[in-house]
């Protein structure tokens, strides 16, 4: 090799040397972390909350007449409903806040939840949100004796997380005051269950449950099973539920019907974020 | 021998006193948009997370520049959290494939004035597991300590086999307008 080669190779070494650019990523790639999509499984909340300045709007049906009435009563269509219509707003990316009217007493809810934790345990993806509410009667038919009691309280711990397509929450809730009518002050702690499963990006079917722990209930537990269709901005469930009440704090204290007698009724929940 | 010594000396000092390296000034408002734009909707999605570089060879007109920016495309802002979210996991799959960037080289470049400067590069756009050759034009501007480089260009996104909804409405465009706006400054 003489020495005109050798200058060659070190000169090409050189210049390659110098094309190595000293560039390093200066932050690290950021994780989204998701688990489910819409902010309620059926009835109960799911950690979800919305982006900043985001608009929710929400309405819910759900028919007093049992599906078990048949076609004459169109399966429940044909009688009266307890409908729930409410505003939110997401205040900050991890604080949303949710007005709401329930026709059933004239319920008029105030919640705000707050994400306190969006991540990974283990490679498990995990998120968990506080859900405090309060909700007044306003337009009750008997008047309780002591008009205090037209207020009731609630507090929910939700912890959700996703394995594969199956997306599990459960809902620690407290609710007091659960029966405005009973002489002594009433209380309720459930323990909220749901799991959603997501065929793709759209279709999901929903199971729910929210066992009574302790404290006042109606006659049975409340179990509930639906889908999900997800379009643009909408989500759109229909659900069989024993439950017939729609604001958190009618939902909480129970139902009166038996989901495995098939004293069952047709919901659905229709909401937008804009 | 006399001869090729000096050749290699000029090689050499040319090739370290005009080559000089330029990252992306994350102190300085950088901006990459995208915008679809369809008979029933409209929106654009903003985000600042671009990173890259840019290596200039020849600082009097920058051609055969190097050029690498890649921009994080989970982090491009509607408006909207849901639209976020649904651009995220159901067509850009950010979860399998973060990043988007473009490595080329300025193929042509005319000096407008003192400062401004017409380029074109070539090169290859990685984007949802696809790379293309692709050529993209825009400008350069030449700053105190570094460059502001502005470039629109527009991307199928079936050629990145991104789908397009077909549900309901089609709200998104199969052509995507793309922005990119900022700055490099001189690598410590």
């Amino acid at each position: 090799m003489n020495k005109i080669t050798i200058i060659i190779i070190l000169l090409l070494s050189s210049t390659a040397m110098l094309s190595q650019t000293k560039w390093q990523r200066s932050e690290p790639i950021q994780e989204h972390v998701s688990i489910f999509r819409s902010i309620e499984a059926l009835s109960l909340p799911t950690s979800e909350t919305m982006q900043s300045g985001d608009i929710y709007f929400h309405i819910s049906h759900k028919f007093l007449i049992p599906v078990s009435e048949g076609a004459e009563e169109l399966f429940g269509f044909d009688g009266g409903i307890n409908m729930r219509l409410a505003l939110g707003y997401g205040i900050t990316d991890d604080i949303f806040a949710s007005l709401g009217r329930t026709n059933l007493d004239g319920n008029i809810d105030l919640q705000v939840r707050a994400k306190v934790f969006e991540g990974r345990v283990i490679d498990i993806p995990l998120g968990i949100s506080i859900n405090g509410a309060l909700a007044y009667n306003s337009k009750v038919s008997i008047e309780p004796e002591d008009n205090s009691r037209l207020w009731q309280y609630y507090a929910q711990v939700i912890a959700n997380t996703k394995i594969g397509k199956l997306g599990l929450g459960v809902v620690p809730s407290f609710l007091y005051n659960s029966n405005m009518y009973c002489s002594e002050c009433q209380y309720t702690w459930t323990l909220g269950l749901y799991s959603q499963y997501f065929f793709n990006e759209r279709w999901s079917i929903i199971a729910e449950a929210n066992p009574t722990l302790n404290g006042w209930r109606q006659y049975y537990d409340t179990y509930s099973i639906g889908a999900e269709v997800e379009t643009a901005g909408h989500f759109f469930k229909v659900f069989l539920s024993n439950n017939v009440y729609t604001n958190m704090s009618q939902f909480l204290g129970g139902a009166r019907d038996a989901f495995d007698k098939g004293d069952i009724h047709i919901g659905f929940i229709i909401t937008r974020v804009l | 021998m006399k001869i090729i010594n000096h050749i290699i000396f000029l090689i050499l000092a040319t090739t370290i006193l005009y080559s000089a390296e330029y990252h992306v000034d994350k102190s300085n408002k950088n901006l990459v948009r995208f915008i679809s734009e369809t008979p029933i909707e409209n929106f654009d999605g903003k985000t600042d997370k671009i990173d890259g570089y840019l290596v200039v060879v020849n600082q009097d007109n920058l051609s055969n520049s190097e050029l690498y920016f890649e921009t994080e495309v989970g982090t491009f802002d509607t408006g909207i959290g849901l639209r976020n979210r649904h651009m995220r996991e159901d067509y850009l799959h950010t979860d399998k494939y973060p990043l988007s960037h473009f490595t080329g080289k300025i193929t042509d470049s005319k000096q407008l004035s003192e400062t401004e400067f017409d380029i074109t590069a070539a090169g290859k756009l990685y984007l949802h597991g696809v790379t293309k050759d692709v050529k993209i034009s825009g400008k350069i501007y030449k700053l105190k300590d570094g460059f502001k480089l502005k470039s629109d260009f527009t991307v199928k996104l079936p050629d990145y086999k991104i789908k397009v909804p077909k549900f309901m409405f089609v709200r998104i465009s199969e052509e995507i307008k793309l922005q990119l706006d900022f700055n490099v400054k001189l690598a410590e």
